[in-house]
């Protein structure tokens, strides 16, 4: 059984809901998403946040808005919407299920 | 001193060095494959090439700095390659990422591919596209364009058009690169040939110098490659030169189709429009013959757009095969298959509305006493063909001709001729005008349209050489047919002229109608005889 790819399958189940919750709250860009999915070593590459973004925002979990720039080009900044908050709030609920689920396993080892 | 080069990622402007522009080329293009040219595709990378504009700007602090070898590697580092991406759906993924892989790891020549050209364009980005395809200055090819449209080629202009609709526009900088390619040549076509001929060629050297003769498994593989490489090389010669084929054979039936549908207007006869294609065949004009007005430009535009599209496909066709370029817009293709279809609908229902026009026949017949109290013979002639020089020798339907007189055109037909025994004592000429229509009424008010005179003189019948359909009537099945009854024991004599409407007169001789002029013949009891053939004498 290969660790790292069990790792990688697990992280991969969750990294929409980070995506999510880190987009609640203001509107960012994928920078700043990408800033703070690293920092949590969420993410080992950047280039894995991009197709999940448009995804997202196709099935009408995202939608962005483009923002001028002081260096370089517009910005895409992305933010929640109602469907999407529905959705985090539903996942926040299964997640904490899971967690709990767990730490009872765990404690009863 | 490496040489650089000027990009434009993403809208920001880098200068970049050799090295890292091919790797970044490569990258680039791994990934826009990865992605694929649907829409979702498209967007994600042009995300992700904003990205590595923002890291690239980061990294050089003002913009005169290149950008280098090491400065592309941090980047693709930190982006990542598109199988380390973690994408949920992993069957697609993996499939993908295989792919890739030969991609990066198999030294290919990047392959051009035609675009429009969106950052240097005048109008579609056509000639700029093209010129960054052949490597050449858009302005000359601009300058072609324009010449040869006002030569009156004016099928350039709809080149372009075509060009336009179905090559797709250079929107990621992976495409921009593809664009161009990456060696400054005029031929990559040759050379990219050229390129697998040398590979053959190499594989094939490798097959003879082996040491390793008796090893069959090696010979057997290396003489695959050799074989591959030779189809491989051999496939592609054949698709170039059979899209090149396409091209030829859809801008020529374009040409000629276009001729066809335009000359039977008078206002572009002659005109730049005419090619100096001689006006041999008609659409336009033929049609008129036949069908109502109102259906007649539907039909025009259902028969144009049937005819045209499949042309249209072919050069479609011909130049993705040549130009190797991406379509990623199958609603052009489904909207034109759509569009074809429904021209061929609209074709059959006038079709069969047209069709209904045929439905009833009906027929007139006019009976008259050809006065002959004294004479022996009725001498039959016929009046001079006025309208020889006039009749296009292009149309006619069955025996059934298009004149011009008088820049009008009119329908004449050919009446038919024959003769039976009469009854009677006397001379009897029946003329029968039948025609079609859609209903006995209709059918009746054609019939009526049908003007066919005669004259007799003294014992000279003479017959005109058509029937005439009044002004503005159409095609529907017209016919004349005239029936003389020659009483027993009188005679006829046909003049030369006869021979074009004579249709079947039956004969004792068995003479055929064609021989039977310039001749007496007379009614026997058995019918018609040859006055020759006859013992009696002192006839006239």
């Amino acid at each position: 059984m290969d660790l790292n790819n069990t790792k990688a399958q697990m992280r991969k189940g969750v990294l929409e809901y980070c995506i999510l919750l880190v987009i609640d709250g203001k509107p960012l860009y994928a920078s700043n998403i990408i800033e703070q999915l690293k920092n949590s070593k969420m993410i080992v590459v950047e280039g894995t946040l991009y197709p999940l973004l448009t995804r997202l925002k196709n099935d009408g979990l995202l939608a962005y808005k483009w923002e001028e720039s002081t260096q370089g080009p517009p910005r895409k900044y992305y933010e929640l919407t109602v469907e999407g908050r529905f959705f985090l709030n539903e996942m926040g609920t299964s997640w904490n299920e899971l967690v709990e689920a767990v730490s009872m396993i765990k404690r009863h080892i | 001193m490496k040489k650089t080069f000027t990009i434009n990622i993403s809208g920001s402007i880098f200068h970049i060095d050799d090295d890292a522009f091919e790797k970044l080329q490569r990258y680039l293009q791994m990934l826009n494959r990865h992605f694929g040219p649907a829409l979702e595709g498209q967007e994600i990378l042009q995300d992700i090439e904003a990205r590595i504009a923002e890291l690239l700007i980061e990294r050089t602090s003002n913009k005169t700095d290149v950008v280098t070898d090491s400065m592309v590697d941090e980047v693709i580092a930190r982006m990542g390659k598109a199988e380390d991406f973690m994408e949920p759906d992993d069957e697609q993924t993996s499939a993908t990422a295989g792919a890739d892989q030969a991609v990066i790891t198999g030294a290919q020549p990047v392959n051009k591919r035609l675009y429009r050209d969106g950052d240097n364009r005048v109008l579609g980005g056509v000639c700029s596209g093209l010129a960054a395809y052949f490597n050449m200055d858009m302005v000359i090819l601009r300058v072609i364009f324009v010449i040869a449209f006002f030569l009156g080629i004016g099928t350039s202009l709809l080149l372009y058009i075509i060009l336009w609709i179905v090559v797709p526009k250079a929107k990621t900088t992976a495409q921009r690169l593809e664009m161009r390619g990456k060696e400054a040549n005029i031929s990559n076509i040759e050379k990219s040939i050229k390129e697998e001929v040398k590979e053959v060629g190499e594989s094939y050297n490798k097959f003879m110098n082996s040491p390793d003769y008796d090893r069959g498994t090696t010979r057997m593989n290396r003489l695959g490659d050799v074989v591959g490489g030779s189809i491989k090389v051999v496939l592609r010669i054949i698709v170039l030169l059979f899209g090149a084929a396409l091209i030829i054979f859809g801008i020529a039936s374009l040409i000629g189709f276009v001729a066809t549908m335009v000359t039977g207007h008078s206002f572009l006869h002659g005109g730049i429009w005419n090619f100096g294609w001689d006006s041999d065949f008609n659409m336009a004009n033929l049609m008129n013959h036949f069908v109502s007005p109102g259906a007649y430009t539907i039909s025009l535009i259902t028969i144009l757009i049937l005819i045209g599209i499949p042309i249209l496909v072919l050069l479609f066709i011909g130049t993705k095969l040549i130009f190797r370029y991406k379509t990623n817009n199958k609603m052009i293709g489904l909207g034109t298959f759509g569009v074809w279809l429904l021209a061929l609908v609209t074709l059959i229902i006038v079709g069969a509305n047209q069709a209904g026009n045929f439905s009833k026949q009906t027929s007139q017949t006019v009976t008259q006493k050809v006065e002959c109290t004294n004479c022996k013979t009725i001498y039959l002639d016929m009046n001079d063909d006025l309208y020889e020089t006039l009749i296009d020798d292009h149309i006619s339907f069955d025996r059934m001709k298009v004149a011009e007189v008088n820049g009008k055109e009119k329908l004449l037909g050919q009446p038919r001729f024959t003769i039976e025994k009469s009854s009677t004592g006397e001379f009897i000429l029946l003329i029968t005008k039948g025609a079609r229509g859609s209903n006995t009424l209709d059918a009746q008010h054609n019939v009526e349209q049908m003007t066919y005179n005669y004259a007799q003189k003294d014992s000279t019948l003479q017959l005109d050489p058509y029937y005439i359909l009044n002004d503005n009537a159409r095609w529907r099945d017209q016919e004349v047919s005239m029936i003389l009854q020659v009483p027993e024991g009188k005679s006829i004599f046909m003049s030369e002229k006869m021979k074009s409407i004579i249709n079947n007169i039956e004969n004792v001789n068995n003479i055929w109608d064609g021989d039977m002029v310039g001749k007496y013949w007379t009614m026997t009891p058995n019918g018609l005889a040859m006055r020759d053939s006859i013992t009696t004498t002192g006839f006239r």
